[in-house]
């Protein structure tokens, strides 16, 4: 072999070699695409190889690849761990602060967060969903304040408000106002019709001190009945109201889209960069300035008055305060801002529900404001919007994250009743008992 | 006292059995109801329902209210019944079996819902509904994550399905097996079970008339009166009522006309006679039976002590806290037992897994306070009356809302859910009244109290 030959040869060895580099690399994407997609992170990809068998291919760095993927899961045990270990270190003081309940919450809350991250779900997403649901149920939990406050306790009579609230819906649905100018209509109309229903019911309320809380779940009760009656009944012409298939009555459920849905949410909204963490600016602003104001209220006069009715009522009596005269007030605001509650409620949602659909809704206003550290004599500003925050959070990561662990679903909605009704037993059980002996 | 402030009394006392009296004949008026269908429809309804109703006796009468948590109760009978059901057993042994399983369940439920509502006490109403609630969500867990996974069950209660799991939404207690098991032993015609009454309340009437008047020999005071006076001077004239009555009913069923509005030989649909389930008769009349006779026991006394005051029992030595546990515990036991028999009952013989106990409180609640009960009196005669007007007025609704506004099926429910929520309110309305206006005068109670204390520390 001559050299010329031989360099012949090298030259075209080198061409075929590079080649085949260029055509590996070009395959290289490929065939790793097949494996896995390129959009997955890390550990999806380790995964994606446990799950083909194809562990071997690793070669020698599989254990520490293994040991990578399983980092995430452990770090988040060990948080678990650790928050744990914490909370029984720290058990006095913290149960002292927060309380028992609180702290179970608080701290079920935070696995739950944790219990989302295993699952890969995006937490920003979720945590948005809550922001969300906190500016929807917010101004009825706050509606619980100045009812605890002048001392009927918790008002479970509050679906009344929401009724007045629905009725004021219903009318500007049935007048066709649209748009912002719809919404605030709405919410005007409802505190008109919400304010004489709850002087009456205050009235009520005044004649019967001491049990107020039986009575006014099943006065709320008898009056949600009461309307489902009515609202089959009540002359609405609008054929978008009403049950085509009866001719008359409305229908359950009303969408807004297209008159006053998520005027709210939308307004001033923005997603925060690099999550899908959406902010429904209005919807928290309203229920932020809503809580301002009845924080300035309960600084008033007025307000400290009726905050002293509430907690202790013979005090209040011998200093001069009109005991009924408070209860009046402060049950009117109650059943009030219940009303303004149910139409920033409806909007938010995107859907007005009548007949059986606000049954419950005291109760989960009641839970979160006693899940926000309120008693059922004592309750602030402060515990609605932590108590709507912590309920809420609860609810929406626990209806994910149950979902992710166990097919089937139905395990979200018992956890739902189990705090929301477990949360109202202990703050009964706190109150009552030998000191009303 | 005047007459016409004692009927004043009286009709505030009762205004709710009065306005259902009302209510039901209005709506008997409007639709003109075939009396046979009523009569057996309300036969049948009243079997079902009357135990789980007459469960509610003692805890009202030691002073917790009416004791909404006889929902648990219920959901321990319904444990019991899903067992049995997937065992295949078959007849009045599976009922019994039922009941032996519930048995343990709801004594165990009792006294936790009893150490629960010991620690809010003057909030029992409220706090035991809200414990139905809470047990609900445990109970689902149960029924929808614990049995068929975790607890095997015959396939016959258990989904079978890939993506959800858990006991069937509907469960059939097939005619044999468990439905009807305790009913149909022993049935005989309506009629008949009239005839029966009639006789025992003669006799009755008669044994008290004979003894009155052969013990009024023995006695200086009574001997040689004459037999008005001696019927005056012992409070008689109940019993010639009952007698006199017992023998109008008897002659008026004897006519064919009126027999036939009862017997069901009219009925268009079925012409089959209108027949009563002996033994499940015969569990209520035990149960108003065990309701007198556990009220006359040292037991007794210390609920009805309890009910009255807690501050003077708990001076007078009684430990109340226990008191309660055991009114409980018992309401608990017998609202199971109650639920196995309305679950068996003719009509029904299906069990909805997760709602079957949902509306019992709220009926059985609603069904007692028609009957004229309050939050702080009871008796067998009002908890039967009240079943039964209560579900009169459910029958008859039906097809006065039918003829009022056709083709709308809803209005019904929204009725129902209207009446027995309403019936609530309104007796607790009053109740709290009353007892506000009593708060007005705490120098009386004051009084009361302590004059009952220094008796019991002088006896």
């Amino acid at each position: 072999m001559t050299d010329e030959e031989y360099a012949a040869l090298k030259k075209e060895e080198k061409d075929i070699e590079s080649a085949r580099r260029k055509t590996y690399a070009k395959v290289k994407d490929k065939l790793d695409s097949a494996v896995y997609s390129s959009s997955l992170g890390f550990t999806e990809r380790y995964d994606a190889y446990v799950a083909d068998n194809a562990t071997d291919v690793l070669g020698d760095n599989a254990f520490k690849m293994q040991l990578a993927a399983f980092a995430s899961t452990a770090l988040l045990l060990a948080i678990a761990v650790v928050l744990m270990t914490l909370l029984i270190i720290f058990w006095k003081p913290v149960t002292k602060k927060l309380g028992v309940p609180r702290t179970i919450i608080l701290l079920f809350f935070i696995y739950l967060c944790l219990g989302a991250q295993y699952f890969r779900m995006d937490v920003s997403m979720l945590l948005g969903d809550v922001l969300m649901r906190v500016g929807m149920y917010g101004i009825l939990v706050l509606a619980m304040v100045p009812g605890i406050q002048c001392g009927i306790g918790l008002n479970m009579g509050m679906t009344i408000g929401c009724i007045a609230g629905l009725l004021a819906a219903m009318l500007g649905l049935e007048w066709n106002i649209l748009g912002e100018a719809g919404l605030a209509f709405t919410c005007l109309l409802a505190v008109v019709i919400a304010a004489p229903l709850g002087i009456l019911y205050a009235l009520l309320l005044n004649r019967m001190k001491g049990s107020e809380m039986t009575i006014t779940t099943y006065v709320g009760y008898s009056f949600v009945a009461l309307m489902c009656i009515f609202w089959l009944m009540l002359p609405f012409k609008n054929p978008k109201l009403l049950n085509l298939q009866l001719g008359y009555g409305l229908r359950v459920t009303h969408s807004l889209l297209g008159r006053y849905a998520y005027v709210l949410n939308n307004f001033l909204s923005f997603t925060i960069p690099g999550t899908k963490l959406f902010v429904p600016t209005g919807l928290l602003l309203v229920l932020l300035i809503l809580c301002g104001v009845m924080w300035i209220f309960s600084r008033s006069r007025l307000g400290i008055a009726m905050n002293a009715v509430g907690s202790n009522p013979r005090f209040a009596e011998a200093s001069g305060i009109s005991v009924d005269r408070m209860r009046i007030l402060g049950t009117t605001l109650s059943t009030i801002m219940a009303a303004v509650g149910i139409v920033v409620y409806s909007s938010a949602f995107g859907y007005a529900q009548i007949y059986n659909a606000p049954r419950q809704l005291g109760f989960i206003a009641a839970s979160a404001i006693l899940i926000g550290g309120a008693t059922v004599s004592k309750a602030k500003v402060s515990h609605v919007l932590i108590g709507t925050f912590l309920f809420e959070g609860v609810l929406t990561l626990g209806q994910q994250v149950a979902n992710a662990a166990i097919a089937g679903g139905g395990l979200s909605e018992v956890m739902r009743i189990l705090i929301s009704n477990g949360i109202i037993l202990y703050a009964l059980a706190q109150s009552g008992g030998a000191s009303r002996e | 006292m005047n007459n016409r402030n004692s009927v004043g009394e009286h009709i505030r006392k009762y205004a709710v059995t009065y306005l259902f009296i009302i209510i039901s004949v209005f709506f008997i008026a409007v639709s003109g109801v075939d009396t046979t269908y009523v009569s057996s429809e309300l036969i049948k309804r009243i079997t079902r329902n009357a135990f789980i109703v007459l469960a509610l006796i003692i805890p009202v009468v030691a002073g917790m209210g009416i004791n909404f948590a006889i929902t648990i109760g219920a959901m321990a009978a319904q444990i019991g019944v899903l067992l049995v059901v997937s065992w295949n057993m078959q007849g009045p042994v599976s009922a019994l079996t039922a009941a032996a399983v519930a048995l343990p369940l709801a004594m165990l439920f009792g006294l936790l819902i009893g150490r629960l509502l010991n620690k809010m006490k003057g909030q029992e109403t409220i706090g035991s509904m809200i414990l139905g609630f809470f047990a609900n969500g445990l109970y689902q867990l149960l029924f929808k994550f614990i049995f068929g996974n975790i607890i095997k069950l015959n396939k016959n209660v258990i989904i079978n399905s890939n993506n959800s799991s858990g006991v069937k939404n509907t469960i059939d207690l097939k005619v044999g097996y468990l439905g009807r098991s305790v009913d149909d032993i022993w049935r005989i015609d309506f009629i008949a079970v009239v005839y029966i009454i009639c006789a025992v309340m003669l006799l009755y009437g008669v044994y008290k008339l004979v003894r009155a008047f052969v013990t009024a020999g023995k006695d200086e005071h009574t001997r040689g009166m004459k037999p008005m006076a001696l019927i005056r001077e012992k409070h008689l004239g109940k019993m010639i009522v009952v007698i006199a009555s017992a023998v109008v009913i008897a002659a008026l069923i004897t006519v064919p006309a009126v027999a036939h509005v009862f017997d069901g030989t009219n009925n268009n649909a079925t012409g089959a006679a209108t027949t009563v389930p002996v033994v499940t008769w015969l569990l209520i009349f035990l149960l108003c039976g065990f309701n007198v006779i556990i009220m006359k026991t040292r037991l007794g006394q210390k609920f009805r002590a309890v009910g009255q005051n807690r501050v003077v029992a708990n001076a007078s030595g009684i430990n109340v806290d226990r008191v309660r546990v055991i009114a409980i515990m018992l309401s608990t036991v017998l609202a199971a037992f109650g639920q196995i028999i309305f679950l068996q009952s003719d009509g029904m013989c299906v069990m909805a897994s997760y709602a079957a106990h949902e509306q019992v409180g709220l009926y059985a609640g609603a069904a007692i306070l028609v009957g004229g009960a309050s939050i702080d009196r009871a008796t067998n005669g009002q908890a039967l009356l009240g079943t039964f007007l209560f579900h009169l007025v459910f029958i008859t609704v039906q097809n006065a809302m039918a003829k009022l506004l056709p083709n709308n099926t809803d209005i019904t429910e929204y009725l129902r859910a209207f009446l027995s929520y309403g019936v609530i309110a309104v007796a607790l309305v009053l109740y709290a009244w009353k007892g506000s206006k009593k708060r007005k005068q705490p120098d009386a109670e004051l009084r009361d109290a302590t004059e009952k204390i220094e008796k019991k520390l002088g006896k």
